[in-house]
Formats: C-alpha cells, structure tokens, sequence
C-alpha cells in the first residue's frame, strides 16, 4: 500500500511539473510574418519576410523548407481552383526613408518543391508606391470574396495609408481600371476575410521587430462592403485608428502579428500568426497557431489548450465525464436543522484517489457521464504526450484519471474505454480542439480498424460515444473546468 | 519658428508638416498652441486626445494628461480627468514627440457621455 502510494505521489508531481501551456509550435518554427496556413498534398506550408518558409507533415512540427523566391516583405497565399497565388512586397519598407514598394503575384501549381510541378510563374507587380506618398506598398493580404468570386489585396504599413486593390481572380493581374481605396490607417501586415455578411479587415498594431519590447498586437474593423468603411466595436473608423483587440501578448510569447484564418471544418477554425518573441525558445520570432473563436460577430484568438487536471463536462446536460465505477459515499450525511450551531466549524477533507481506488476494477473501466461531484473518478488530467505527433496548431494528448495512469482509449466498436495504463498506443491519444463559441472537440486519433474521424459525443445525458462531429449539436462539445 | 496651421482633417498631420517646411521629420518634438473659444462654461468635459507618438497636453497652462511610449495615433486614445472650459477663451498647448514614422495628432472635448463636444470654435490668437 505504501508503495502504491508513493507511485501514485510520484505521478501527480510530475504531471504538476507538466502542467503548462503549449503556445508555440515545436521543431524549428522560427519565422515572421507568416503567411496564411496553405494544405497542399498533405502538408502544410506558410511564408515568411525574407525568402523561403516553413512547413509541417501534422500541423505541430515545423521545419524550414518551404520555397518562395522575390525576397521582400510578409506574402500571403490562397488557393484559387487548382493553383496556389501568392503575393509579397518586393521591398521591405522604410521608416527612415525607401518607401517605393512593389506588389507582386505569382502563381504555382503546388507547394512542395519537391514536385515535378513546383514551378513560380513570373511575378507580376498589382500595385506600387513612390516616393514619399502616404503608403508603403508591402505587407499584402489576400480575400477571395466568397459572396461574388472578386479578388482583393489589402497592403501598407503605418507610414500613411492601408489600401485595397481588385485583382482579376484567373491572371492576378491588377484588375484594368480599378483605383486603391484607402481602408485604414496606423497598422500594418493586414489581412481580410468574410464571415456571416461581414468583412473583417485585420491590421497589426503596436511596434515590430524589437523581440521581447516589441507590443506587436492584432485588432480588427469590420464592413458590410469590402470597401468599407471598417469600424470597430466602438464605431471609430480604422480610418482613424480605430481597432478591437483579437490577440495581444501573454503567457511567455510577445507581440502577435500578421493574422491568417484557417478553417478546419464547420465551427473549427484556426488563425496563424507570429511571436515577436517566445521567451522559451531564445527569444526568436516564431509562428504561433492559435483557435479562432467568434464571440458577437467578432473574432478573438482563443488560448492554447492549458495541460491541467479537469472536469470534462457535456454541453449537451453539463453532467461529466467519469468512470462507471461504485459512487463512494463520504462520510457523514445532513446535519439536522435542530443540532447546536455554536459548535466548532471544521472542514471536511475531499475525498482522495486512495479513499476509492481500491474499490475500482484494476482492468478495463468502462466510462460514463455523470453529475459532477469532485470525485476521483471524475477529475481527468490532460498532459501533451511528447514525440507523438499532432495536428494543426496542437500536440496530441493523454488523458488519464488524476494521479494516474489509467487512460481514457477509444474502441474497436467506437465507444469509450479507460484501460489501466496509457501505452502511448493511438487509440489513447486525443485531439482537443476548441470551437468557435468557446467549447471543445475531443477525437481520438484513430478510432481502432476504422478510418472514420470520430469525436467523443453525448449519446444520452450520462452515455457517452465516438460518432460524427456535428457544430450544430451539443452532443458534439465538451468543456474543460478547472474547478 | 511658430506656423498658423487649420488642418482640414480630423487630424493634424506634424510628419507633413515638417515635410512640406523641409524640416526635420525624424526624431523631432513638435509643440502645437491652440484657442478654444467656448460659448459659456463647461464643467465635467474631458480633453480626448490621440497621437503618434508619445504627447503630453496643457489646458489653461495645467496638465491635462500624457501618452507615453511608443504608440499610434487612435481618436478617442486617452482621455483626461474632468476638467472645466472657461466661457470665451480656453488655451491648449500639446507636445508630440516622433521618433522614426508617420506622426500625427487628433484632439476633442467629450462631454458626460462620451460625446463630441461641438459648439466650440477654434484660432490662433
């Protein structure tokens, strides 16, 4: 028993030294200015300022490799039919000077430069700046406006003006005629996107390229017309300066910038960006990839999933995720109305993992859900499991019972299963991805002898499954509460 | 050298200021006067002010407020406790300071709630 202990003891102090937050992706992810997350032939790839970029088998691990000649300032890309556009600044700005900039487009039919494909059309400039007039022509967003199929790039610094142009969708060519509309001011590395009605004009503020001092943050405006005008949730214009925050500093990275929207199904959205600094990996700028969330028609980053010990509560009945073993009574039971309430007050203990534990199974435990009572049974502790993969913006992850090893496994039959020690096997390791209303998905990795992409469900208030996702269910989301 | 100046915007833009009086336009710190003429006293108004970038800011010759550090020009950005405007002639006097970049300012009145203060007039003298 003693020694039972101390194993048990000796697991909750090394998942305590776990306990963290993953806020950066891992391998050698250093990049700035990332453009928006492309999926080509089962890989990922964004582009950085300066040449080449990165690119990720999983969506976790990053690695350089990535090709994009022109040099210059922060590209973006988007996949139009079967080609890939992509746009940079030819020139990197200036804020003592050097402020005639170029914007250029080209074209390949893949990403990997490893393919017979791999071939850059030859760049065409869409738009320029001279001289001194109010703009800087780098820093390129790119929109496909879903409503009507027009092509449209945002592009500047702070010095003066970020502009919209209308590109011809087939040739990327500047469309003939068409005159730079002014949208905003005192940001830079723009981007556009549409949701619902709106266009969303998201602009970097604060100040780049200074590691860890450097306030880089992302704020939005939004419009009814693409052209704008861009407002923000007080109504001031990006014209004038105007712009709601969707992510700024924390945890140990700094200075956000350069956002991109991935969307990954329905209600799963990702946005991409870059840390001035990760003060965990040397103070280099690194990409960051963060959930999207969506509260009142405005976009605001989420966080990273936090390692942690948790309640797994349903949305579908707020009831949570526990073993299906004996409910073990605490002591004691309602005091009386009519006992003396001058005697002493004295707390009463919580129940502990060595209180119930030897009335568990010590083989497979099938798993329920049930009313939540902090009980040992019921608290889940989720820590990243190293060298085991992950998917976009995120590692996978173990979930076991607290002070544990017992495992939270998937099924050959899709149901839920808790076998008594994690083995690392892939029906043990989990994808918690949080939605765009602020709840989760929870998928196995692989639901054994199927292919089928399965998430933990709410069949009934208290059974749980693995079945199809569904944004439009409750069934479909979890929360985690660190009560 | 003192210039008169009646921006047209909602802005006053120091960087081509400086530009078009072949000044400086990097690292230079810009002071600005202006009168405020008031129809009758004004209690509990706030000076709302943004610029690019740091700037500190003077009514009646008390300070009104800072922005410090490196920022950008936002409309509305700061605001200053509640402060009182004279009937007749009320003076503000700003200094804007601009490291590298574009540099600018917007100043306003807002009252009780939060809104635009508008029937003020504005000169030099």
């Amino acid at each position: 028993m003693k020694l039972k202990n101390n194993i048990l003891g000796t697991t909750a102090l090394l998942s305590a030294l776990l306990t963290g937050t993953l806020s950066a992706q891992v391998g050698k992810p250093f990049i700035h200015d990332p453009s928006t997350i492309m999926e080509c032939e089962g890989k990922y790839y964004t582009f950085g300022t300066g040449s080449g970029g990165l690119i990720s088998e999983d969506g976790w691990t990053w690695n350089g490799g990535g090709v994009r000649p022109g040099g210059g300032a922060a590209p973006d890309a988007l996949k139009i039919g079967d080609r890939y556009l992509v746009v940079y600044g030819a020139t990197g700005g200036g804020l003592g000077g050097g402020h005639n900039g170029k914007i250029l487009t080209m074209w390949n039919k893949t990403l990997d430069p490893t393919s017979p494909d791999f071939k850059y059309s030859e760049a065409i400039v869409v738009a320029s700046s001279e001289n001194m007039e109010d703009n800087d022509a780098i820093d390129p967003g790119l929109l496909l406006d879903p409503t009507d199929g027009r092509l449209w790039i945002s592009y500047g610094t702070y010095f003066g003006f970020i502009r919209l142009v209308e590109i011809d969708p087939k040739t990327g060519e500047r469309v003939k005629g068409n005159k730079a509309i002014n949208i905003a001011i005192d940001c830079e590395a723009t981007d556009l996107m549409y949701r619902d009605g709106w266009y969303y004009l998201l602009g970097t503020h604060g100040t780049c390229c200074d590691g860890a001092n450097s306030t880089y943050n992302i704020v939005v405006g939004r419009s009814r017309k693409v052209t704008g005008p861009y407002l923000d949730n007080m109504g001031r214009d990006m014209l004038e300066g105007g712009g709601k925050m969707v992510v700024a500093a924390g945890g140990r990275v700094t200075g956000p910038g350069h956002f991109g929207r991935f969307i990954m199904d329905k209600g799963v959205e990702i946005m991409s960006c870059h840390y001035e600094a990760d003060l965990q990996q040397g103070g280099r700028s690194v990409l960051g990839i963060r959930p999207l969330l969506w509260k009142n028609e405005w976009p605001v980053a989420g966080d990273n999933f936090k390692e942690g010990t948790y309640e797994i509560e349903s949305e579908r009945r707020g009831y949570a995720l526990e073993l299906a073993v004996d409910f073990v009574r605490m002591a004691g039971g309602m005091r009386r109305a009519n006992r003396d309430n001058d005697e002493p007050v004295k707390p009463v203990p919580s129940q502990t993992l060595a209180d119930v534990v030897n009335t568990w199974p010590t083989g497979n435990i099938g798993v329920r859900i049930g009313d939540y009572m902090f009980r040992p049974h019921q608290k889940w502790t989720i820590t990243a499991v190293p060298d085991a993969g992950g998917y976009l913006g995120a590692p996978y992850y173990k979930i076991v019972i607290e002070g544990t090893d017992r495992a939270l496994a998937a099924t050959a039959e899709a149901e839920l299963i808790s076998v008594p020690a994690f083995t690392g096997a892939p029906e043990q390791l989990w994808r918690i991805e949080q939605l765009t209303d602020g709840t989760y998905r929870i998928m196995p990795k692989v639901v054994p002898n199927s292919t089928k992409k399965l998430a933990l469900v709410s069949s009934g208030d208290s059974t749980p499954t693995l079945a199809e996702f569904n944004m439009e269910s409750d069934n479909s989301k979890w929360n985690f509460k660190d009560h | 050298m003192w210039h008169a100046l009646d921006s047209k915007n909602y802005n006053v833009k120091l960087f081509r200021f400086a530009y078009g009086l072949r000044k400086e336009i990097y690292g230079v710190l810009f002071w600005a006067v202006t009168v405020v003429n008031c129809p009758q006293e004004m209690k509990n108004v706030r000076l709302a002010v943004g610029s690019n970038s740091a700037s500190m800011w003077w009514l009646n010759g008390k300070e009104a407020m800072i922005l410090s550090g490196d920022r950008r020009m936002v409309v509305d950005d700061c605001v200053s406790n509640r402060l009182t405007l004279n009937k007749g002639k009320n003076i503000i006097r700003g200094v804007v300071i601009n490291g590298p970049g574009m540099s600018d300012f917007c100043v306003r009145f807002l009252d009780e709630e939060g809104n635009p203060i508008k029937n003020l007039t504005i000169s030099c003298e």
